[in-house]
């Protein structure tokens, strides 16, 4: 559990703290437990004790109280593993948790926003339910710049060094990150020039050229070939965007700090698209003046 | 052409502002009717009873009152003196499919060939307003531009900040120098330089064949255009990349920032909302700059290719490029696109 205190509250802090206020409760049982032992399962047993102590007076209380301290060892002790237990459990809990919500990413990007219709794959790239303020500060390719996946990290990591401590193993996050940034903007640059072959390129292809003029189902499919390409490289952006998150989850973050990555990553897309959207509804379409345009 | 929202705009406008005029009298009269010759009177009534109090509370509530009258006047002002950039983009596309391209067309296949230079020059003109207007609306609101919801699914995969490409244009040249050089190494004989297309002259669809001073026009091209056009490409191939490394900094800068102001604002989301507001807005002014630097790159190669080309060759090229725009919006080709469905299988989008 985390060993320095945070001066932040956060959800795991309140669990930690209810937790130890439990193990206090649990605590005052043993206590009751002990005070009625006498009385309880072992009462033939302590009955045996007590034929001893008839018989053998003088070290009866000395005996006695090593009775009772080895009771109350073994209770400590019981409820100690139990303590162990639970945190284990937890911890299994947390991990499950986190598992779950890679496989929610993964799910989303590979089943859920599978496109079955080609008009689907232009929603993947500009998708009309993500304001256009949260699409231009923070996507690429439709969904969440990989390498800003680790922005975020970053970030968490910078602010971790200086005041609070939000994240426990920043020291060689801090050293990991600069190169991997760098490396994963060398996938997203591989994957954006694959898509710019297509927007120059490619786009020649489409039946709209004179030199090949199509129409009807020809032009279809020359249509339905880019979109095919369009898609792969998509796939190829999504796929990227996973692994990034793979990697911080699983391999950069141990698995408390994965959990609080977790809760930040939401919150932050949270805080960006709650602001987004209030914009949207605010601003209204976009509009030229009419003066300038005559102007034109 | 296209209507706006209010149509009774002048008369309304005309209202406001006669009320604001009148409430502005108002204040004037109250605080000049203010008995300021008597003073000491004054200060025998409790503070709250205090004349001088309640005129100027009087005085705030209708300046507070003016003050919105104000604000709503400038949004209706604003609403009347601008227009949404959707509408212009629709009116701009109807010009130049119904107007501007039959009119070069006319002047290309047509009975006037000499009128061919003036066609070329109001399609240059009307692509560089259309530029023009879009860093007007950038400058406005460069996410919406960026994503624009004007253009329809079919267009959007190929836009590249906003709009095409700028190598799409040097690519339409290199597109005709190649056909030419194609057509050379499999000429059999002289009727393959007659290139016969569907014309849409407008009116009426005809089946022409180019005039051969046209068809000829990117034979053999002088070596200077070839230079010309390498250059155009090598001064791209500088700024373009450097673009989309601007605008990942961007990215990257806000997001980071983004994390950082999460973790100290958690609990306070108003103050939260206020730092978000702040840091949007500073990568949006970088953003626009970039949009702005993309556009002006778009407009320079179209006028450089303009000028390094002969008359005919900027009439086919431009023909070519309105061509390709109507195309995207050719609405049997929408509605058999929007309904398609997607042949790729689950095979094909393997894990890593």
């Amino acid at each position: 559990m985390k060993g320095t205190p945070s001066h932040s509250l956060k959800k795991y802090d309140l669990e930690y703290d209810y937790e130890v206020y439990e193990d206090c409760e649990e605590r005052r049982e043993d206590k009751e437990i002990l005070k009625k032992e006498p009385e309880g399962v072992e009462i033939d047993d302590i009955n045996g004790r007590l034929q001893c102590m008839t018989l053998h007076k003088p070290e009866a209380s000395k005996k006695e109280l090593k009775w009772q301290k080895h009771g109350l060892w073994r209770q400590e002790q019981k409820s100690r593993v139990a303590r162990l237990e639970k945190q284990l459990k937890a911890r299994w809990e947390l991990e499950g948790l986190i598992e779950e919500q890679l496989n929610r990413f993964y799910s989303y990007y590979n089943e859920a926003m599978l496109p079955s219709q080609l008009k689907d794959v232009t929603e993947l790239l500009m998708p009309k339910w993500t304001p256009p303020l949260e699409l231009a500060s923070v996507t690429w390719m439709g969904d969440w710049r990989p390498s800003a996946i680790l922005n975020i990290l970053q970030g968490l990591v910078s602010c971790s060094s200086s005041a609070s401590s939000y994240l426990l193993d920043s020291s060689e996050i801090e050293k990991l990150l600069p190169q991997l940034i760098h490396e994963t903007r060398i996938e997203e640059a591989v994957i954006d020039e694959e898509m710019a072959e297509i927007q120059v390129t490619c786009i020649l292809h489409l039946p709209f050229v004179t030199r090949n003029s199509q129409q009807g189902a020809s032009a279809l499919s020359s249509v339905r070939s880019e979109f095919k390409k369009i898609e792969q490289v998509v796939t190829k952006a999504q796929n990227l965007r996973f692994k990034v998150l793979e990697m911080v989850l699983k391999k950069m973050l141990n698995q408390t700090d994965a959990a609080e990555f977790l809760v930040a990553f939401e919150g932050i897309e949270d805080m960006i698209h709650q602001f987004a959207a209030n914009q949207k509804l605010q601003k209204g379409p976009v509009t030229v003046p009419v003066k300038a345009l005559q102007y034109c | 052409m296209y209507g706006f929202p209010d149509k009774r705009s002048p008369h309304r406008s005309n209202q406001t502002k006669a009320e604001i005029q009148s409430l502005k009298a108002h204040i004037s009269l109250k605080s000049s009717s203010y008995p300021s010759s008597n003073p000491n009177s004054l200060h025998l009534l409790p503070l709250t009873q205090h004349p001088r109090c309640t005129v100027s509370r009087e005085k705030k509530r209708i300046e507070r009152i003016v003050s919105k009258m104000l604000k709503a006047l400038a949004i209706f002002n604003r609403k009347k003196n601008s227009r949404p950039f959707k509408d212009y983009y629709n009116q701009w596309f109807n010009t130049l499919k119904n107007k501007l391209l039959p009119g070069l067309r006319n002047s290309i296949y047509g009975s006037s060939p000499a009128l061919i230079s003036i066609h070329v020059e109001m399609l240059h003109h009307h692509f560089q307003s259309y530029y023009h207007a879009l860093d007007l609306a950038a400058s406005s609101d460069v996410s919406q531009v960026l994503f624009p919801d004007w253009r329809n699914s079919l267009e959007k995969p190929f836009l590249w900040l906003g709009d095409f490409h700028p190598y799409l244009f040097t690519n339409l040249v290199r597109s005709f120098l190649d056909n030419d050089s194609d057509d050379e190494d499999e000429r059999n004989d002289d009727s393959e330089v007659l290139i016969p297309c569907l014309v849409d002259l407008g009116d009426k669809s005809v089946f022409s064949e180019k005039p051969w001073q046209l068809a000829s026009s990117w034979k053999d091209p002088p070596k200077t255009l070839i230079t010309q056009i390498e250059q155009i490409e090598c001064g791209m191939r500088l700024m373009v990349p450097s673009m989309v490394t601007r605008m990942r900094n961007a990215q990257a800068g806000f997001v980071e920032k983004s994390a950082q102001d999460w973790l100290q604002f958690r609990e306070k989301k108003e103050a939260a909302k206020a730092v978000v507001e702040e840091s949007v807005k500073a990568e949006m002014d970088e953003i626009v700059c970039i949009f702005l630097d993309a556009n002006r790159l778009r407009r320079t190669v179209l006028a450089e290719i303009i000028s390094a080309t002969t008359v005919n060759q900027a009439a086919q090229f431009l023909e070519e490029l309105a061509q390709f725009l109507i195309g995207f919006r050719d609405h049997e080709l929408l509605s058999e696109f929007e309904q398609c469905k997607t042949s790729m299988s689950k095979q094909c989008r393997l894990r890593h």
